[in-house]
């Protein structure tokens, strides 16, 4: 088997992710919070050391600071529904995925919000004009993508936090698949939120994922979402303003949290730049075959660098090309990838294939994918 | 002797105020408290050893902690 659908989630996993939440099954399983026994507080204290790798690894000196969330979609949804206030105006760009094109449509029907969309895929300029131009003195954040999660495309997240610090709102970014990539500084790049998941290029487990909130972030402008227990002042019915736990209701996942720690120190010891590297080698290989096929159109291909990349057929459907790579055992996906809205600025006709990568490819999975392929495409 | 622990307003603050304490060369362990020992209800707090009391509290406050009291137990 191939698995190039890391854009999904990561597969697999380093063995000590596994290892680790095993282990805290076995050994140290207790509900973090709520009692002071031994179970309790050694659950407390992995927990914790997460909040600090993660703290550490974005760049942020508060690992109270650090919300965990089932993934980014419980991220992104945290930090949107937190914020809004009617009247509020948030600007997103016009290749979000659903996991904020929802939540900004469903407060938009509710008559909450208002929602200006601005052109991702643009000069640097053009998007920071973009920006500029709708901001009001209603905007109380953008909330965007850093990188596509259906092509190479990847906004200029320092640039964009500078622009928004300039003008006095939030920068929310959906780092869902640029974290563990991309070198990513909460506090150098001027982001308040930044969410992410812990399953894809963090490498942890499924249902791991955080919001990073930069030291400074106002917490008295986000209200909870989720009410419920969480071992704080349980006698009062008011959840709080304060990180984590006021945004934090019921059992965390422990184990999962706990691999995930171990997902960030892997990462940490290769470093984000060999984590590019790696992909960039594999991208570039399987960019120049494709656009070499003359049966295959490319989308992006003038992009020199990326984690994924995204291609039809010109006869066959990206669906039935996806499948017959699946009957060949190679795992990729296909269809809107939940990000209609980039398959429109696209073009793609609403059915691609996305072949993403992970620090595990190697170049002779790359081969193989590409002669299968050109079998698929010859049947 | 009796107890001191010193009450924060979380259990992430206490795991990271036993930490910042013990670096600081004062013992410190996790520790959490029912309601019955309160004034608060049920409360994450951090246990040092009372001689320690003074510079503990300095310590946490230098470190942004919250502290929400003192409970002396025994």
């Amino acid at each position: 088997m191939i698995y190039f659908d890391n854009a999904a989630t990561t597969f697999p996993k380093p063995p000590a992710v596994t290892e680790e939440m095993v282990r805290c099954m076995r050994e140290y399983g207790g509900n973090a919070g709520r009692s002071g026994h031994v179970l309790a507080v050694r659950a407390a204290e992995a927990i914790y050391d997460c909040r600090a790798e993660l703290a550490a690894f974005f760049g942020i000196t508060k690992p109270e600071n650090v919300v965990f969330t089932a993934n980014t979609t419980g991220a992104l949804n945290l930090v949107i529904g937190g914020l809004a206030r009617y009247g509020d105006h948030f600007l997103i760009s016009d290749m979000e995925h659903n996991s904020v094109a929802r939540p900004m449509a469903a407060l938009r029907e509710k008559g909450v919000i208002t929602v200006g969309t601005f052109h991702a895929m643009a000069p640097e300029q053009e998007i920071l004009r973009g920006i500029e131009k709708q901001i009001t003195p209603y905007t109380k954040a953008v909330v965007a993508i850093h990188a596509s999660n259906v092509c190479p495309a990847v906004l200029p997240i320092r640039e964009i936090g500078a622009l928004c610090r300039k003008h006095g709102i939030l920068y929310v970014v959906d780092a869902a698949q640029s974290a563990g990539i991309y070198d990513i500084d909460v506090t150098r790049d001027h982001i308040s939120a930044l969410c992410v998941p812990g399953h894809k290029g963090l490498y942890g487990p499924q249902g791991s994922g955080a919001v990073i909130f930069a030291d400074d972030f106002p917490f008295s402008m986000l209200a909870p979402t989720v009410f419920g227990g969480n071992g704080v002042r349980s006698e009062e019915s008011d959840m709080g303003r304060e990180p984590p736990e006021s945004y934090e209701a019921g059992t965390l996942a422990t184990p999962g949290i706990a691999g995930l720690c171990r997902g960030v120190r892997f990462l940490s010891s290769l470093g984000t730049e060999a984590v590019r590297q790696k992909e960039r080698e594999l991208y570039r290989h399987v960019r120049e075959e494709l656009c070499n096929m003359p049966d295959v159109r490319v989308f992006m291909p003038w992009a020199e660098e990326g984690s994924l990349i995204l291609f039809t057929g010109k006869e066959k459907s990206g669906s039935a090309i996806a499948a017959s790579l699946a009957d060949r055992g190679i795992c990729t996906r296909a269809g809107l990838h939940c990000a209609p809205s980039a398959h429109r600025v696209l073009g793609t006709g609403g059915d691609a294939v996305r072949v993403s990568f992970s620090v595990f490819n190697t170049l002779a999975e790359t081969d193989r994918f590409l002669s299968a392929l050109r079998a698929v495409l010859k049947e | 002797m009796s107890r001191r622990i010193i009450t924060v307003s979380s259990p992430t603050y206490a795991t990271k105020g036993a930490r910042i304490l013990s670096k600081s060369g004062i013992p410190a362990r996790v520790t959490h408290l029912h309601a019955s020992q309160t004034l608060r209800g049920c409360t994450s707090g951090v246990e040092i050893r009372p001689p320690d009391e003074g510079r503990a509290l300095d310590t946490l406050s230098a470190a942004g902690i919250p502290v929400t009291g003192v409970v002396i137990l025994g």
